[in-house]
């Protein structure tokens, strides 16, 4: 195979390098499809002048790569998104059984900073504890003010007492699976 | 190449640039699809033939990664076909749902120009209860 003319080297350069963030087989086959562009276009002689207006029209690299990238799904956000992600679902899942309301809590904080969820998962999520906020209060209310006595209104005070471990796990599954923004 | 074509016009910002951006995004793919109707054809003569229509194209490279989107969807099908001169050639071909795909389009588009016409040339009116429906404009 005949060496590439300059331009047409010079732009496939560009273009691998634009391609770098692109999957292997993606950007293998986008080089592949433009070097044969080049060379087909080339295949006669051209003037140096010529040889740019073919390069010219092909367009900014950086063009090719994001026209590549279109159908690609969004990688997870950079900068330690996903690990702030699983401490905010083991703080609510794990946490909600040992620290219950308490490092949920601290969870959904920590899930409020991550791009992973919109603010109405949040809000959501927020809920879910709040139920278990309620459910607190009036347990306690309940064993504290019924007649002590009375097993059923003690068991129902229990009760409403346990739905406090359940809201940690039940949010750290709400919050799972939700699907990642496209 | 006649420098100065209208097609390579990168970084202007008219008006008319604008519009017709917008537009082809919308209509490129359908546009691939259309012109692959006439049977195979070899990858670099469907983009230069479609850089050769004014205003279609402004990055003939782009065209690369839309063809292999549209392959990718099963739309266009390719294969090898050796040339006389030089290396094999990928030639790209409609698959039948890219040619539903392409009817499809055809027909949206008859409706939607009519529609845009309508409107552009100044035939409806907000507020008017006498607004004739897109398949009832000429």
């Amino acid at each position: 195979m005949t060496a590439m003319n300059p331009w047409a080297a010079s732009y496939v350069a560009d273009l691998e390098a634009a391609a770098a963030a692109l999957p292997a087989d993606r950007r293998a086959e986008l080089v592949a499809e433009v070097e044969a562009h080049l060379r087909h276009a080339m295949a006669e002689p051209l003037t140096d002048q010529e040889a740019r207006n073919v390069v010219d029209r092909l367009g900014d690299p950086r063009d090719l790569v994001a026209e590549a990238a279109a159908d690609l799904p969004t990688p997870a956000p950079a900068g330690g998104g996903s690990a702030s992600e699983i401490v905010a679902l083991l703080l609510m899942g794990i946490g909600g059984l040992a620290l219950p309301l308490l490092a949920p809590a601290v969870g959904v904080m920590i899930m409020a900073t991550a791009s992973r969820w919109t603010a109405r998962q949040v809000r959501t999520t927020w809920l879910i504890l709040g139920i278990g906020g309620l459910a607190l209060v009036a347990g306690l209310g309940l064993l504290a003010f019924a007649d002590p006595t009375s097993t059923a209104a003690v068991r129902a005070g229990l009760l409403l007492l346990g739905v406090l471990f359940v809201v940690g796990p039940a949010s750290a599954l709400y919050a799972a699976t939700r699907p990642r923004p496209a | 190449m006649e420098p100065g074509n209208a097609r390579h016009r990168p970084g202007n910002g008219s008006g008319v640039d604008l519009a017709m951006d917008r537009l082809r995004r919308g209509a490129i793919e359908s546009c691939v699809l259309a012109l692959l109707r006439g049977g195979a054809a070899y990858s670099y003569d469907v983009v230069t033939a479609l850089a050769g229509v004014d205003g279609m194209v402004t990055s003939e490279g782009t065209l690369y990664p839309l063809l292999g989107r549209l392959r990718r969807e099963g739309l266009v099908e390719t294969r090898w076909q050796e040339s006389p001169h030089g290396p094999p050639r990928r030639y790209y071909a409609l698959t039948p749902e890219g040619e539903r795909a392409v009817d499809a389009f055809e027909a949206a588009w008859a409706i939607f120009r009519c529609g845009v016409d309508s409107i552009v040339d100044g035939h409806v009116r907000a507020g008017d209860p006498t607004t004739p429906s897109l398949e009832e404009t000429p």
